[in-house]
């Protein structure tokens, strides 16, 4: 999930219009954010600070990529939990396993 | 139109469809902040409400998301909180955002004290930057003689972008890239020399922050004045006399005419001179120019040739029209090279010595005076050593700050007097720095010399005040003199499209003005210098016109006696070697 958003994130900041602030740069210091999430490296502090921007960007921005960039980042980390704690503490291998059909054909 | 009624912060109002939230709630008497919103861009009807910022948000009851109030209009019904915890932390952050990426170096950054950034922020009681993270980083542009740029401080909220497109139609700057790396530049990303820029600063006036910013040449002129061997005399704009005192907490648009000279003898300058002075020149010899084109069918309309920003803004995009421009120079660009002959001769000094400085509104003085043709003073005395014909501009905001630096109590300076020779200005050179003020000086001295009658009434309240375009006529022994006068660039664009197109031949004489309202709402003005201000600025300049014991240029003695001894006629040989110019089309190849 947390690749996920920073690909989003990515998207959002190559598309982003530039025009309004939370979309500009608050995708952007979202994503320095997140990026602290593959080392964990990221703080608790920072953590929480992500939240509170992800509420901010969703609520404040001037179009649907902004308000979608700060939603996605809220659900993720409402919804997501357990898969950015694991990215943290650098745990998190690959959550979904290889295409089992796959798997039981190439083994034969 | 129908009304609609809503609340805001349990009041209930009603408002005509159609109205902003921002506006409704002005109504009801909540304030909420704004930073990147701006009413009346120079001209009343023009307004900036693109959302940018996002620090106007409310919240509407029913709605998950908030909403910028500058550019929501209301509906029927509405409940709308403005502050909420919600909303206050999502201003907040959105300033913190914004500071995240801001380089904060305020003690020292030239809009210090004067930033609606700063001011917002105290406003919202900002206390942290929670958010850190990369900067952005681009070179300052200082290529332009009167613009700095510095793209740091820029916030993106593109009202330069609006004053430069919508009011001025010049169109130079724009909004580039995507995200984070986004930027306004110059089109095309060139310096910003290179563009279509005519330097009018209107930009600037508007910029909330330091992104756009005049250039500083304050220390040059220190500089100069320390130095024994230069004789450093300054001249100052008609606009000035009214604009300076804002600074320093009199009304806007007080007469601070002997303050001022007051406070320039204590900066330390040589000479103290009226640009006043030359305004009256320039409308003798304009003026005269005017008679002989109408007389020798010359071009007509013919077009004033006082602001330096509509000079180049025709050599850009209406090259074809040049011939319609008077030769004639800025009275700017008269006493320069009037200082360096007529007043080097008359007091002995050395031309090569005399210093001449401007205190001006504008910003696109700076870049006239630049004009590589602008050394006449130099050719009149076949002399590579005289340097050009105004050695340096200031705009009444460098000047403000001189007298900031040196400690000058100016409130409360006694009035002083302008030195002799080019020091006495007349009611009709004053109102030069308004709309309309050039075309009704003109009219005043055109229709004396013409019929040789005095002229019934002074006043010409056709081509006064804010409207955009404005006409009168004259009846001067049986020819109706037709004229218009326009200001902001945008009026001057219609203007001159009907005439590329065959129209408005009967007309005779065209006032244009760069910028709204005139001089009084140059880009070099005091800050802020809103619609409002410009007003009560044109009022100052009309009362100060009043008062004035001489208010015709062709009556001041002083011009009389430049005539007498040294230019002889207007439009003589020397007049046609020291006082009149020609023009460079530029624009796309």
């Amino acid at each position: 999930m947390a690749e996920i958003i920073d690909f989003f994130l990515d998207y959002t900041q190559q598309n982003s219009c530039a025009e309004c602030i939370p979309c500009r740069i608050g995708t952007k210091r979202m994503q320095e954010i997140v990026k602290k999430i593959f080392n964990g490296s990221i703080s608790d502090r920072e953590l929480s600070l992500l939240y509170d921007f992800a509420e901010d960007i969703g609520a404040s921005s001037k179009c649907d990529l902004g308000k979608m960039a700060g939603k996605a980042v809220k659900f993720a980390l409402q919804y997501c939990k357990n898969d950015i704690d694991a990215h943290i503490k650098g745990s998190c291998g690959h959550t979904i396993p290889a295409n089992p059909g796959w798997q039981s054909i190439m083994m034969k | 139109m129908a009304n609609v009624t809503l609340t805001i912060d349990g009041q209930k109002v009603t408002v005509p469809e159609g109205t902003t939230i921002l506006k409704a709630a002005e109504k009801a008497g909540v304030k909420i902040p704004t930073l990147c919103f701006l009413e009346h861009v120079g001209l009343r009807h023009i307004k900036h409400d693109v959302g940018a910022c996002r620090v106007c948000v409310v919240e509407v009851e029913g709605k998950k998301d908030l909403v910028s109030s500058c550019n929501t209009p209301v509906e029927e019904g509405m409940v709308i909180r403005t502050h909420t915890p919600k909303v206050i932390a999502a201003r907040k952050l959105n300033l913190e955002m914004m500071l995240s990426d801001h380089h904060l170096d305020c003690p020292t950054c030239p809009k210090n004290g004067i930033c609606e950034l700063q001011a917002i922020c105290a406003e919202l009681n900002v206390r942290q930057i929670r958010p850190q993270g990369e900067k952005k980083d681009f070179p300052i542009d200082d290529s332009s003689p009167s613009i700095m740029r510095n793209p740091n401080k820029c916030i993106l909220c593109q009202r330069c972008i609006t004053a430069c497109k919508v009011l001025q139609t010049v169109d130079a700057l724009e909004l580039y890239g995507n995200g984070f790396d986004a930027v306004v530049r110059p089109k095309g990303g060139l310096p910003l020399i290179e563009t279509q820029c005519v330097a009018c600063g209107q930009c600037a006036l508007v910029c909330p922050t330091a992104a756009i910013v005049e250039k500083d040449d304050t220390w040059k002129v220190w500089e100069a004045i320390a130095d024994p061997n230069k004789h450093v005399v300054v001249q100052t704009a008609p606009a000035t006399h009214v604009t300076i005192g804002e600074a320093f907490g009199l009304p806007v648009g007080t007469d601070i005419t002997g303050k001022m000279v007051a406070a320039l003898k204590r900066l330390g300058f040589d000479a103290v001179f009226d640009t006043n002075w030359s305004a009256d020149l320039t409308i003798m010899e304009e003026g005269y120019e005017l008679i002989h084109r109408i007389k020798n069918n010359g071009v007509l309309p013919q077009f004033t040739s006082c602001s330096p920003g509509w000079i180049k803004f025709v050599e850009e995009f209406y090259p074809d029209l040049i011939p319609h421009i008077s030769s004639c120079k800025s009275p700017q660009q008269m006493l320069g090279p009037i200082a360096k002959t007529y007043y080097a001769e008359k007091k002995g000094i050395n031309p090569e010595n005399i210093f001449v400085v401007s205190i001006m509104p504008c910003t696109a003085k700076k870049y006239e005076a630049a004009r590589p043709e602008m050394n006449a003073a130099s050719k009149y005395w076949n002399n590579p050593n005289i340097t050009r014909d105004v050695d340096v501009v200031l705009t009444s905001r460098e000047l403000i700050r001189m007298i900031r630096e040196a400690g000058i109590d100016f409130a409360n300076l006694p009035d002083e007097k302008y030195d002799p020779i080019m020091g006495e200005g007349t009611g009709a050179a004053q109102i030069f720095g308004a709309t309309g003020g050039v075309m009704e000086a003109a009219l005043r001295t055109a229709y004396e010399v013409v019929t040789g009658k005095t002229l019934p009434r002074l006043d010409f309240e056709d081509v006064r005040g804010m409207k955009d375009i404005k006409e009168a006529s004259v009846n001067m022994n049986g020819v109706t003199v037709k004229v218009l006068v326009a200001h902001s660039l945008g009026a001057a664009r219609q203007l001159m499209d009907k005439i590329r197109a065959g129209e408005l031949k009967d007309y005779h004489f065209i006032e244009i003005m760069a910028c709204p309202g005139g001089c009084i709402g140059g880009g070099g003005q005091p800050i802020p210098t809103t619609v409002e201000e410009r007003e009560l600025r044109i009022k100052g300049i009309y009362e100060r016109d009043k008062k004035l014991p001489i208010r015709k240029s062709h009556e001041n003695p002083e011009i009389q006696a430049i005539y007498k001894e040294f230019l002889k006629e207007p439009l003589g040989h020397k007049s046609h070697q020291l006082l009149h110019t020609h023009y460079t089309p530029r624009g796309k190849k």
